[in-house]
Protein backbone atom coordinates (compact mmCIF):
# COMPACT_ATOMS: atom_id res chain seq x y z
CA UNK A 1 0.00 0.00 0.00
CA UNK A 2 1.45 3.33 -0.90
CA UNK A 3 2.42 5.80 1.83
CA UNK A 4 3.37 3.07 4.24
CA UNK A 5 6.76 2.29 5.65
CA UNK A 6 7.84 -0.66 7.70
CA UNK A 7 9.84 -0.05 10.84
CA UNK A 8 11.71 -2.83 12.57
CA UNK A 9 12.08 -2.39 16.29
CA UNK A 10 14.80 -3.64 18.60
CA UNK A 11 13.23 -7.07 19.03
CA UNK A 12 12.83 -7.58 15.26
CA UNK A 13 9.13 -6.91 15.24
CA UNK A 14 7.74 -5.06 12.28
CA UNK A 15 5.36 -2.15 12.46
CA UNK A 16 3.75 -0.48 9.47
CA UNK A 17 3.30 3.26 9.71
CA UNK A 18 1.95 5.91 7.44
CA UNK A 19 4.61 8.05 5.93
CA UNK A 20 3.19 11.40 6.93
CA UNK A 21 2.76 10.19 10.49
CA UNK A 22 6.30 9.13 11.06
CA UNK A 23 7.76 12.15 9.34
CA UNK A 24 7.68 13.94 12.68
CA UNK A 25 10.77 12.04 13.57
CA UNK A 26 13.59 13.91 11.96
CA UNK A 27 15.75 10.81 12.10
CA UNK A 28 13.27 8.65 10.22
CA UNK A 29 12.46 11.32 7.66
CA UNK A 30 16.19 11.71 7.14
CA UNK A 31 16.48 7.98 6.73
CA UNK A 32 13.65 8.00 4.20
CA UNK A 33 15.49 10.60 2.22
CA UNK A 34 18.74 8.69 2.36
CA UNK A 35 17.38 5.25 1.56
CA UNK A 36 14.57 6.36 -0.71
CA UNK A 37 10.89 5.90 -0.01
CA UNK A 38 10.77 2.35 -1.15
CA UNK A 39 7.85 0.23 -0.01
CA UNK A 40 9.93 -2.90 0.35
CA UNK A 41 12.61 -1.32 2.47
CA UNK A 42 12.48 -1.96 6.17
CA UNK A 43 13.82 0.75 8.36
CA UNK A 44 15.58 -0.56 11.43
CA UNK A 45 15.12 1.29 14.70
CA UNK A 46 17.55 -0.70 16.82
CA UNK A 47 17.42 1.45 19.95
CA UNK A 48 13.70 1.34 20.56
CA UNK A 49 11.69 -1.61 21.80
CA UNK A 50 8.46 -2.68 20.20
CA UNK A 51 6.18 -1.44 22.96
CA UNK A 52 7.78 2.00 23.08
CA UNK A 53 7.81 2.31 19.32
CA UNK A 54 4.09 1.61 19.31
CA UNK A 55 3.61 4.33 21.90
CA UNK A 56 5.61 6.77 19.86
CA UNK A 57 3.64 6.03 16.72
CA UNK A 58 0.47 6.58 18.70
CA UNK A 59 1.72 10.00 19.68
CA UNK A 60 2.77 10.80 16.13
CA UNK A 61 -0.65 9.87 14.82
CA UNK A 62 -2.29 12.26 17.22
CA UNK A 63 0.07 15.05 16.25
CA UNK A 64 0.39 14.42 12.54
CA UNK A 65 -1.53 17.57 11.63
CA UNK A 66 0.52 19.89 13.82
CA UNK A 67 2.60 22.53 12.17
CA UNK A 68 6.27 21.67 12.11
CA UNK A 69 8.27 23.48 14.74
CA UNK A 70 11.46 25.38 14.42
CA UNK A 71 13.74 24.67 17.33
CA UNK A 72 15.85 27.73 16.73
CA UNK A 73 12.88 30.05 16.75
CA UNK A 74 13.14 32.24 19.87
CA UNK A 75 9.36 32.50 20.01
CA UNK A 76 9.14 28.76 20.29
CA UNK A 77 11.82 28.72 22.97
CA UNK A 78 9.88 31.30 24.93
CA UNK A 79 6.64 29.40 24.48
CA UNK A 80 8.34 26.22 25.58
CA UNK A 81 9.42 27.87 28.78
CA UNK A 82 5.96 29.04 29.70
CA UNK A 83 3.49 26.56 28.27
CA UNK A 84 1.99 23.58 30.00
CA UNK A 85 1.66 20.09 28.68
CA UNK A 86 -1.57 19.84 26.65
CA UNK A 87 -4.23 17.65 28.10
CA UNK A 88 -4.03 14.86 25.57
CA UNK A 89 -0.27 14.66 25.96
CA UNK A 90 -0.53 14.75 29.72
CA UNK A 91 -2.89 11.79 29.57
CA UNK A 92 -0.66 10.06 27.08
CA UNK A 93 2.33 10.48 29.34
CA UNK A 94 0.58 9.20 32.43
CA UNK A 95 2.66 6.06 32.48
CA UNK A 96 5.05 4.51 34.91
CA UNK A 97 8.44 6.11 35.22
CA UNK A 98 10.24 3.35 33.36
CA UNK A 99 8.07 3.82 30.28
CA UNK A 100 8.29 7.58 30.58
CA UNK A 101 12.06 7.54 30.60
CA UNK A 102 12.13 5.10 27.73
CA UNK A 103 9.86 7.41 25.78
CA UNK A 104 12.25 10.25 26.54
CA UNK A 105 15.19 8.20 25.32
CA UNK A 106 13.35 7.11 22.19
CA UNK A 107 12.11 10.63 21.43
CA UNK A 108 15.64 11.86 21.85
CA UNK A 109 16.97 9.13 19.60
CA UNK A 110 14.33 9.64 16.93
CA UNK A 111 14.61 13.41 17.30
CA UNK A 112 10.97 14.22 17.95
CA UNK A 113 11.43 17.56 19.64
CA UNK A 114 7.97 18.19 20.94
CA UNK A 115 7.45 14.76 22.41
CA UNK A 116 10.80 15.07 24.14
CA UNK A 117 9.83 18.45 25.55
CA UNK A 118 6.46 17.26 26.77
CA UNK A 119 7.94 14.18 28.40
CA UNK A 120 10.67 16.24 30.06
CA UNK A 121 8.07 18.71 31.26
CA UNK A 122 6.13 15.85 32.77
CA UNK A 123 9.19 14.77 34.73
CA UNK A 124 9.89 18.35 35.74
CA UNK A 125 6.33 18.64 37.01
CA UNK A 126 6.98 15.63 39.18
CA UNK A 127 9.97 17.38 40.73
CA UNK A 128 8.40 20.79 41.13
CA UNK A 129 7.00 21.66 44.53
CA UNK A 130 8.64 18.77 46.34
CA UNK A 131 11.06 19.02 49.22
CA UNK A 132 14.47 17.39 48.78
CA UNK A 133 13.38 14.46 50.88
CA UNK A 134 10.27 13.96 48.77
CA UNK A 135 12.31 14.12 45.59
CA UNK A 136 14.63 11.49 46.96
CA UNK A 137 11.69 9.27 47.77
CA UNK A 138 9.97 9.82 44.46
CA UNK A 139 12.98 8.94 42.37
CA UNK A 140 14.55 6.47 44.77
CA UNK A 141 17.74 8.45 45.20
CA UNK A 142 20.23 7.67 47.90
CA UNK A 143 21.25 10.58 50.05
CA UNK A 144 25.02 10.57 49.84
CA UNK A 145 25.64 13.73 51.87
CA UNK A 146 27.06 13.58 55.35
CA UNK A 147 25.36 15.49 58.13
CA UNK A 148 27.77 18.40 57.89
CA UNK A 149 27.50 18.61 54.13
CA UNK A 150 23.73 18.57 54.47
CA UNK A 151 23.91 21.52 56.82
CA UNK A 152 26.17 23.48 54.54
CA UNK A 153 24.23 22.81 51.36
CA UNK A 154 20.99 23.62 53.09
CA UNK A 155 22.50 26.92 54.12
CA UNK A 156 23.66 27.60 50.59
CA UNK A 157 20.18 27.06 49.25
CA UNK A 158 18.01 28.66 51.87
CA UNK A 159 17.84 31.93 49.96
CA UNK A 160 14.64 30.84 48.27
CA UNK A 161 12.92 29.36 51.31
CA UNK A 162 10.66 31.05 53.78
CA UNK A 163 9.05 33.77 51.77
CA UNK B 1 3.83 -44.52 32.12
CA UNK B 2 6.82 -45.51 30.14
CA UNK B 3 8.76 -43.09 28.06
CA UNK B 4 10.86 -45.46 26.12
CA UNK B 5 11.82 -49.03 25.54
CA UNK B 6 13.17 -50.67 28.67
CA UNK B 7 16.18 -52.88 28.86
CA UNK B 8 18.78 -50.51 27.40
CA UNK B 9 21.77 -49.14 29.28
CA UNK B 10 21.46 -46.73 32.23
CA UNK B 11 22.66 -43.65 30.44
CA UNK B 12 20.28 -44.32 27.64
CA UNK B 13 17.52 -44.56 30.22
CA UNK B 14 18.13 -40.99 31.36
CA UNK B 15 18.32 -39.87 27.80
CA UNK B 16 15.19 -41.65 26.83
CA UNK B 17 13.25 -39.98 29.61
CA UNK B 18 13.10 -36.94 27.35
CA UNK B 19 11.94 -38.99 24.45
CA UNK B 20 9.12 -37.32 22.54
CA UNK B 21 7.04 -38.71 19.73
CA UNK B 22 8.12 -36.06 17.21
CA UNK B 23 6.25 -37.52 14.27
CA UNK B 24 2.89 -37.78 16.02
CA UNK B 25 1.68 -34.23 16.64
CA UNK B 26 -1.24 -35.15 18.81
CA UNK B 27 0.77 -37.40 21.09
CA UNK B 28 3.47 -34.77 21.27
CA UNK B 29 1.06 -32.12 22.44
CA UNK B 30 -0.41 -34.43 25.03
CA UNK B 31 2.97 -35.35 26.36
CA UNK B 32 3.95 -31.70 26.65
CA UNK B 33 0.90 -30.93 28.77
CA UNK B 34 1.49 -33.93 30.99
CA UNK B 35 5.06 -32.98 31.59
CA UNK B 36 4.19 -29.38 32.29
CA UNK B 37 1.69 -30.47 34.90
CA UNK B 38 4.29 -32.69 36.37
CA UNK B 39 6.80 -29.88 36.67
CA UNK B 40 4.19 -27.66 38.26
CA UNK B 41 3.49 -30.41 40.76
CA UNK B 42 7.15 -30.76 41.52
CA UNK B 43 7.52 -27.02 41.81
CA UNK B 44 4.87 -26.86 44.50
CA UNK B 45 6.74 -29.50 46.47
CA UNK B 46 10.06 -27.71 46.35
CA UNK B 47 11.18 -25.32 49.00
CA UNK B 48 12.42 -21.82 48.33
CA UNK B 49 16.05 -22.70 47.91
CA UNK B 50 15.30 -25.48 45.48
CA UNK B 51 13.06 -23.23 43.46
CA UNK B 52 15.76 -20.57 43.27
CA UNK B 53 18.18 -23.21 42.08
CA UNK B 54 15.82 -24.41 39.38
CA UNK B 55 15.15 -20.85 38.27
CA UNK B 56 18.85 -20.20 38.04
CA UNK B 57 19.22 -23.30 35.91
CA UNK B 58 16.36 -22.29 33.67
CA UNK B 59 17.72 -18.79 33.23
CA UNK B 60 21.05 -20.32 32.28
CA UNK B 61 19.54 -22.20 29.36
CA UNK B 62 17.29 -19.36 28.24
CA UNK B 63 18.15 -17.47 25.08
CA UNK B 64 18.23 -13.68 25.10
CA UNK B 65 14.91 -13.55 23.38
CA UNK B 66 13.26 -15.56 26.13
CA UNK B 67 14.86 -13.43 28.82
CA UNK B 68 13.59 -10.30 27.13
CA UNK B 69 10.15 -11.83 27.07
CA UNK B 70 10.53 -12.47 30.76
CA UNK B 71 11.57 -8.85 31.23
CA UNK B 72 8.46 -7.61 29.45
CA UNK B 73 6.30 -9.83 31.63
CA UNK B 74 8.06 -8.53 34.69
CA UNK B 75 7.62 -4.93 33.57
CA UNK B 76 3.95 -5.58 33.04
CA UNK B 77 3.61 -7.07 36.45
CA UNK B 78 5.76 -4.57 38.30
CA UNK B 79 5.45 -1.18 36.63
CA UNK B 80 8.84 0.37 37.11
CA UNK B 81 8.65 3.28 39.42
CA UNK B 82 11.03 5.29 41.50
CA UNK B 83 13.84 5.37 39.07
CA UNK B 84 16.60 7.90 39.41
CA UNK B 85 16.43 9.26 35.89
CA UNK B 86 19.71 11.09 36.33
CA UNK B 87 21.39 7.68 36.35
CA UNK B 88 19.46 6.29 33.39
CA UNK B 89 19.32 9.17 31.00
CA UNK B 90 22.29 10.89 29.44
CA UNK B 91 23.36 14.05 31.19
CA UNK B 92 22.13 16.19 28.34
CA UNK B 93 18.57 14.96 28.73
CA UNK B 94 18.69 15.23 32.51
CA UNK B 95 19.67 18.86 32.07
CA UNK B 96 16.88 19.28 29.55
CA UNK B 97 14.42 18.12 32.21
CA UNK B 98 15.87 20.48 34.80
CA UNK B 99 15.66 23.34 32.32
CA UNK B 100 11.92 23.40 32.87
CA UNK B 101 12.34 24.07 36.58
CA UNK B 102 12.28 27.35 38.43
CA UNK B 103 15.19 28.54 40.61
CA UNK B 104 13.55 27.46 43.81
CA UNK B 105 12.96 23.90 42.64
CA UNK B 106 16.50 23.78 41.34
CA UNK B 107 17.82 24.82 44.72
CA UNK B 108 15.86 22.04 46.27
CA UNK B 109 17.21 19.58 43.75
CA UNK B 110 20.68 20.62 44.80
CA UNK B 111 19.97 19.24 48.26
CA UNK B 112 19.07 15.77 47.03
CA UNK B 113 22.40 14.14 46.31
CA UNK B 114 25.84 14.98 45.04
CA UNK B 115 25.05 14.18 41.44
CA UNK B 116 21.81 16.12 41.55
CA UNK B 117 23.69 18.99 43.12
CA UNK B 118 26.18 18.87 40.29
CA UNK B 119 23.40 18.74 37.70
CA UNK B 120 21.23 21.43 39.16
CA UNK B 121 24.09 23.89 39.54
CA UNK B 122 25.20 23.76 35.92
CA UNK B 123 25.82 27.08 34.33
CA UNK B 124 23.73 25.93 31.42
CA UNK B 125 20.63 26.18 33.63
CA UNK B 126 21.44 29.37 35.47
CA UNK B 127 22.97 31.49 32.76
CA UNK B 128 19.66 32.10 30.93
CA UNK B 129 18.00 32.91 34.23
CA UNK B 130 20.61 35.59 34.90
CA UNK B 131 20.54 36.93 31.38
CA UNK B 132 16.77 37.22 31.49
CA UNK B 133 17.20 39.95 34.03
CA UNK B 134 20.21 41.39 32.31
CA UNK B 135 22.53 40.35 35.11
CA UNK B 136 26.04 39.81 33.96
CA UNK B 137 28.77 38.73 36.35
CA UNK B 138 31.56 41.28 36.76
CA UNK B 139 34.19 38.72 35.76
CA UNK B 140 34.37 35.77 33.42
CA UNK B 141 33.87 32.56 35.43
CA UNK B 142 36.57 30.04 34.69
CA UNK B 143 35.51 26.69 33.40
CA UNK B 144 36.61 25.04 36.63
CA UNK B 145 34.43 27.24 38.76
CA UNK B 146 31.37 25.12 39.24
CA UNK B 147 28.05 26.84 39.83
CA UNK B 148 29.37 30.34 39.26
CA UNK B 149 26.21 31.50 37.58
CA UNK B 150 24.04 30.10 40.33
CA UNK B 151 26.03 31.88 42.99
CA UNK B 152 25.85 35.03 40.99
CA UNK B 153 22.10 34.66 40.63
CA UNK B 154 21.62 34.16 44.37
CA UNK B 155 23.90 37.08 45.08
CA UNK B 156 21.89 39.33 42.83
CA UNK B 157 18.57 38.15 44.24
CA UNK B 158 19.61 38.71 47.83
CA UNK B 159 21.28 41.98 46.92
CA UNK B 160 18.29 43.45 45.20
CA UNK B 161 15.61 41.62 47.15
CA UNK B 162 14.03 40.91 43.82
CA UNK B 163 10.33 40.41 43.71
CA UNK B 164 8.73 38.35 41.01
CA UNK B 165 8.39 40.38 37.86
CA UNK B 166 5.31 40.11 35.68
CA UNK B 167 6.18 38.27 32.53
CA UNK B 168 5.32 41.15 30.20
CA UNK B 169 8.08 43.33 31.59
CA UNK B 170 10.75 40.68 31.44
CA UNK B 171 13.17 41.86 28.82
CA UNK B 172 14.48 39.76 26.04
CA UNK B 173 17.50 37.97 27.54
CA UNK B 174 19.88 38.49 24.67
CA UNK B 175 19.02 42.09 24.12
CA UNK B 176 19.20 43.05 27.75
CA UNK B 177 22.50 41.25 28.18
CA UNK B 178 23.92 43.22 25.33
CA UNK B 179 22.68 46.44 26.80
CA UNK B 180 24.28 45.82 30.14
CA UNK B 181 27.44 44.52 28.59
CA UNK B 182 28.09 47.37 26.24
CA UNK B 183 26.22 50.40 27.43
CA UNK B 184 28.58 52.63 25.51
CA UNK B 185 27.56 51.20 22.19
CA UNK B 186 24.29 53.04 22.31
CA UNK B 187 23.56 55.42 19.50
CA UNK B 188 25.13 58.77 20.10
CA UNK B 189 22.80 61.74 19.88
CA UNK B 190 22.53 63.30 16.48
CA UNK B 191 25.47 65.61 16.04
CA UNK B 192 25.30 69.15 14.86
CA UNK B 193 27.60 69.47 11.91
CA UNK B 194 30.78 71.28 12.51
CA UNK B 195 33.73 71.59 10.23
CA UNK B 196 36.44 69.00 10.77
CA UNK B 197 39.59 70.34 12.34
CA UNK B 198 41.49 70.43 9.07
CA UNK B 199 38.92 72.64 7.46
CA UNK B 200 39.43 75.56 9.65
CA UNK B 201 37.77 78.87 9.18
CA UNK B 202 41.00 80.58 10.03
CA UNK B 203 41.16 83.88 8.20
CA UNK B 204 44.87 83.47 7.55
CA UNK B 205 45.68 79.86 6.68
CA UNK B 206 49.18 79.18 7.82
CA UNK B 207 50.10 76.28 5.59
CA UNK B 208 49.73 77.89 2.22
CA UNK B 209 53.45 78.13 1.62
CA UNK B 210 53.89 74.36 1.76
CA UNK B 211 52.01 74.04 -1.45
CA UNK B 212 54.42 76.14 -3.28
CA UNK B 213 55.28 73.55 -5.89
CA UNK B 214 58.41 75.39 -6.89
CA UNK B 215 59.87 74.79 -3.51
CA UNK B 216 58.78 71.28 -2.84
CA UNK B 217 61.55 69.03 -1.76
CA UNK B 218 59.36 66.78 0.30
CA UNK B 219 56.79 65.75 -2.23
CA UNK B 220 55.31 62.78 -0.43
CA UNK B 221 54.06 64.86 2.41
CA UNK B 222 52.58 67.46 0.20
CA UNK B 223 50.45 64.79 -1.36
CA UNK B 224 48.25 64.79 1.69
CA UNK B 225 48.68 68.40 2.52
CA UNK B 226 47.69 69.62 -0.89
CA UNK B 227 44.26 68.24 -0.24
CA UNK B 228 43.86 70.53 2.67
CA UNK B 229 44.97 73.36 0.58
CA UNK B 230 42.62 72.50 -2.21
CA UNK B 231 39.69 72.82 0.10
CA UNK B 232 40.93 76.15 1.29
CA UNK B 233 41.18 77.33 -2.25
CA UNK B 234 37.75 76.18 -3.20
CA UNK B 235 36.33 78.48 -0.60
CA UNK B 236 37.29 81.83 -1.83
CA UNK B 237 36.00 83.83 1.08
CA UNK B 238 38.47 82.21 3.40
CA UNK B 239 41.33 83.95 1.77
CA UNK B 240 39.84 87.38 2.00
CA UNK B 241 40.78 87.90 5.56
CA UNK B 242 37.27 88.57 6.64
CA UNK B 243 35.86 86.16 9.13
CA UNK B 244 33.96 83.54 7.27
CA UNK B 245 30.94 82.05 8.90
CA UNK B 246 29.17 79.20 7.32
CA UNK B 247 25.53 79.91 6.62
CA UNK B 248 23.18 77.75 8.66
CA UNK B 249 21.24 76.62 5.66
CA UNK B 250 24.31 75.24 3.91
CA UNK B 251 24.22 71.49 3.89
CA UNK B 252 27.42 69.81 4.97
CA UNK B 253 29.40 68.66 2.02
CA UNK B 254 29.95 64.97 1.63
CA UNK B 255 33.45 63.68 1.98
CA UNK B 256 33.89 62.60 -1.59
CA UNK B 257 32.72 65.93 -2.77
CA UNK B 258 35.19 67.81 -0.69
CA UNK B 259 38.02 65.60 -1.82
CA UNK B 260 37.78 66.16 -5.52
CA UNK B 261 39.69 69.16 -6.47
CA UNK B 262 37.29 71.47 -8.17
CA UNK B 263 37.91 75.05 -8.51
CA UNK B 264 34.89 77.18 -8.94
CA UNK B 265 35.34 80.49 -10.61
CA UNK B 266 35.38 83.11 -7.90
CA UNK B 267 32.27 85.15 -7.58
CA UNK B 268 34.11 88.11 -6.26
CA UNK B 269 37.42 88.48 -8.05
CA UNK B 270 38.42 91.44 -6.05
CA UNK B 271 38.52 89.33 -2.97
CA UNK B 272 41.14 87.10 -4.51
CA UNK B 273 44.82 87.22 -4.04
CA UNK B 274 45.38 84.64 -6.75
CA UNK B 275 43.71 84.86 -10.08
CA UNK B 276 41.72 81.98 -11.41
CA UNK B 277 44.33 80.97 -13.94
CA UNK B 278 46.86 80.37 -11.20
CA UNK B 279 44.38 78.39 -9.27
CA UNK B 280 43.51 76.20 -12.22
CA UNK B 281 47.16 75.54 -12.81
CA UNK B 282 47.53 74.73 -9.17
CA UNK B 283 44.72 72.28 -9.17
CA UNK B 284 46.03 70.52 -12.24
CA UNK B 285 49.39 70.20 -10.61
CA UNK B 286 47.81 68.72 -7.54
CA UNK B 287 45.77 66.27 -9.54
CA UNK B 288 48.74 65.14 -11.51
CA UNK B 289 51.02 64.84 -8.54
CA UNK B 290 48.45 62.78 -6.72
CA UNK B 291 47.96 60.38 -9.55
CA UNK B 292 51.66 59.92 -10.07
CA UNK B 293 52.53 59.46 -6.48
CA UNK B 294 49.66 57.30 -5.42
CA UNK B 295 49.77 54.70 -8.13
CA UNK B 296 52.41 53.24 -10.39
CA UNK B 297 52.33 54.16 -14.04
CA UNK B 298 49.38 52.73 -15.87
CA UNK B 299 50.04 50.53 -18.88
CA UNK B 300 48.94 53.40 -21.04
CA UNK B 301 51.47 55.67 -19.46
CA UNK B 302 54.19 53.06 -19.74
CA UNK B 303 53.53 52.54 -23.42
CA UNK B 304 53.64 56.26 -23.88
CA UNK B 305 56.96 56.54 -22.18
CA UNK B 306 58.24 53.68 -24.27
CA UNK B 307 57.00 55.40 -27.36
CA UNK B 308 58.78 58.54 -26.34
CA UNK B 309 61.99 56.68 -25.74
CA UNK B 310 61.88 54.79 -28.98
CA UNK B 311 60.98 57.96 -30.74
CA UNK B 312 64.01 59.61 -29.35
CA UNK B 313 66.19 56.56 -29.94
CA UNK B 314 65.11 55.91 -33.49
CA UNK B 315 65.77 58.91 -35.66
CA UNK B 316 63.21 57.88 -38.27
CA UNK B 317 60.33 58.44 -35.95
CA UNK B 318 61.87 61.02 -33.77
CA UNK B 319 60.45 64.00 -35.55
CA UNK B 320 57.02 62.63 -35.39
CA UNK B 321 57.00 61.68 -31.81
CA UNK B 322 58.90 64.55 -30.42
CA UNK B 323 56.22 67.18 -30.86
CA UNK B 324 53.73 64.95 -29.07
CA UNK B 325 56.07 64.66 -26.14
CA UNK B 326 53.83 66.60 -23.93
CA UNK B 327 53.75 66.07 -20.21
CA UNK B 328 50.07 66.73 -20.15
CA UNK B 329 49.45 63.37 -21.85
CA UNK B 330 51.40 61.74 -19.09
CA UNK B 331 49.23 63.41 -16.56
CA UNK B 332 52.25 65.33 -15.43
CA UNK B 333 50.41 68.24 -16.84
CA UNK B 334 51.28 71.71 -15.87
CA UNK B 335 53.44 70.59 -13.06
CA UNK B 336 56.44 72.69 -12.62
CA UNK B 337 57.92 70.38 -10.11
CA UNK B 338 61.32 69.62 -11.55
CA UNK B 339 62.12 66.93 -9.16
CA UNK B 340 59.02 65.12 -10.22
CA UNK B 341 59.84 65.60 -13.84
CA UNK B 342 63.24 64.16 -13.15
CA UNK B 343 61.57 61.27 -11.47
CA UNK B 344 59.53 60.56 -14.54
CA UNK B 345 62.59 60.77 -16.71
CA UNK B 346 64.50 58.35 -14.58
CA UNK B 347 61.52 56.07 -14.78
CA UNK B 348 61.54 56.35 -18.52
CA UNK B 349 65.22 55.58 -18.46
CA UNK B 350 64.58 52.46 -16.45
CA UNK B 351 61.93 51.18 -18.75
CA UNK B 352 64.22 51.93 -21.64
CA UNK B 353 66.98 49.90 -20.15
CA UNK B 354 64.63 47.04 -19.55
CA UNK B 355 63.22 47.31 -23.01
CA UNK B 356 66.59 47.02 -24.61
Amino acid sequence: MPGLVTLVSQDNQKIEVELNVIRQSKVISGMLQDLGEDEDTEYPIPNVSHAILKKIIEWCEEHKDDAPIDDEDPNYQEKKRTQEVPRWDAEFLKVDQGTLFEIILAANYLDIGRLLDFACMTVADQIRGKTPEEIRKHFNIKNDFTEEEMEQIKKENEWCEGN
Amino acid sequence: MSFGPNGTSKSVGIKMSTWTPQSNGEAKEQMFHERRDLVTKWWSKWNGQQRAEVMGNLLGVCTNKQIRLLQDKLDERFPTDRIDFSRQLPRKISLHILKFLDPRSLSRCAQVSWYWKFLSESDELWRPKCLRFGWYPPYKPSQFEHGAWKHFYILKVTEQAVKPVPREIIPDPVKSARETKKPKKQKPPAKVWEPPPWRSNAPHPTEIHRNNVLDNSNFKKTGTKTQKKSVTISRPNTATGSRYTRPQSAAPRSRSQSRSIQVKPPTDTAAYEMNSATINQFAMALNSSRSIRDAPLTPHQLSLTNQIKTGMGAPGYGNKSMPTLDFSTLNVGASTDFEMANDVKSLQGNTWEHAT
